[in-house]
């Protein structure tokens, strides 16, 4: 059992982590980026514009889905952010082929960014699993999540979505498909945790799960139309 | 000379933007509840950013597109942070976190 108490004094963990899983996940995009000859001005320049994004379109996704009742970061959103950040900044270079490798390195480092994040999840007690008092449940104390036992779901997702991440790096020069299917993979390995949160609980899928199936769905399409393409 | 009344063009008017969209996020706070105001604000504060980054990625050899873009990262970094710290010290789930009249309820 690994016990977590969510009072806090003057730090809170969560938006450390958040800002950890940011400035981890900037800097990889950027070293990415100026190796695959992005120039060096345009990769700073989307390490400024990626992270406002990427927290305005995960704050705006909660606000819409909720209604206009609640803020939040939303993970799926946070990643239409970072996608919009690169798009804009490759269609502001005015070459055709940025476009291709930011959103590429964008892919490749945004499950890093998620397991980062995850941490903060887990400290803060938000986002946790379905009760369970099983190996490795988590026993949360304090104001925010009052006292329960619940299964490590945010820690699952930290060490799976790392392990993505490492396989995707050490991939994506063996293999030409590997950042499709390590975008498939994330969003698949995504709506299958979500079943294990608390939140899930009564509802056949949720929210999340169906922009999941949707991101899985668009990136086969993507998949299929471009090997039809090779073959035309 | 054309250029550079070009470039004093595209910064002012990105300056507006990132203004129009600053004002509504410090002043729209208490009504994010009622109105899209915090979707307005980051639209604009996106659209005047990425209109200055558009200019010193064209024109790089100005000057004042890089103070405009140093302003505007400061200015993104205070808001991010008050953003964070909000959302992180909420568990209520209600509006008076991000208006900064949290209780510790």
């Amino acid at each position: 059992m690994i016990e977590i108490n969510t009072d806090y004094d003057l730090i809170p963990p969560y938006p450390v982590m958040i800002i950890l899983s940011f400035l981890a996940g900037l800097v990889v995009m950027y070293i990415l980026n100026l190796r695959d000859g992005i120039r060096k001005n345009v990769a700073g320049y989307l390490c400024l514009l990626a992270p406002v994004m990427s927290i305005f379109f995960g704050m705006v996704l909660t606000y819409v889905s909720s209604g206009g009742k609640y803020f939040g970061l939303s993970s799926v959103g946070g990643l239409a952010g970072m996608y919009a950040a690169s798009l804009t900044l490759a269609l502001i270079s005015g070459k055709s082929g940025e476009i291709s490798i930011m959103l590429k390195n964008c892919t490749l480092i945004l499950p890093l960014m998620y397991s980062i994040s995850k941490i903060g999840c887990l400290l803060a007690g938000c986002c946790h699993g379905i009760s369970y008092h099983g190996a490795f449940s988590i026993h949360y104390t304090g104001k925010n999540t009052n006292t329960m036992d619940v299964f490590p779901v945010q820690l699952t997702e930290t060490v799976l979505f790392l392990i993505i991440f490492l396989l995707g790096m050490l991939l994506q020069k063996k293999n030409r498909n590997t950042v499709p299917i390590i975008f498939i993979v994330s969003a698949l390995t995504k709506f299958l945790l979500d079943f294990l949160r608390e939140s899930h609980t009564g509802e056949i899928i949720s929210f999340t799960q169906m922009l999941c199936l949707l991101l899985i769905l668009t990136e086969i399409i993507i998949l299929i139309y471009r090997k039809h393409k090779n073959q035309v | 000379m054309n250029e550079n009344r070009n470039v004093i063009l595209l910064s002012l008017l990105s300056l507006l933007l990132f203004a129009s969209g600053a004002v509504n996020l410090i002043f729209g706070w208490k009504y994010y509840a009622m109105s899209a105001v915090f979707i307005i604000s980051g639209l604009l504060l996106y659209f005047g950013t990425s209109l200055i980054i558009f200019i010193c990625v064209r024109f790089p050899e100005k000057r004042l597109p890089k103070i405009l873009l140093a302003v505007y990262a400061l200015f993104f970094l205070v808001i991010v942070i008050r953003i964070l710290y909000a959302t992180a010290i909420c568990t209520c789930s209600c509006i008076n976190c991000m208006s900064g009249n949290y209780s510790g309820e």
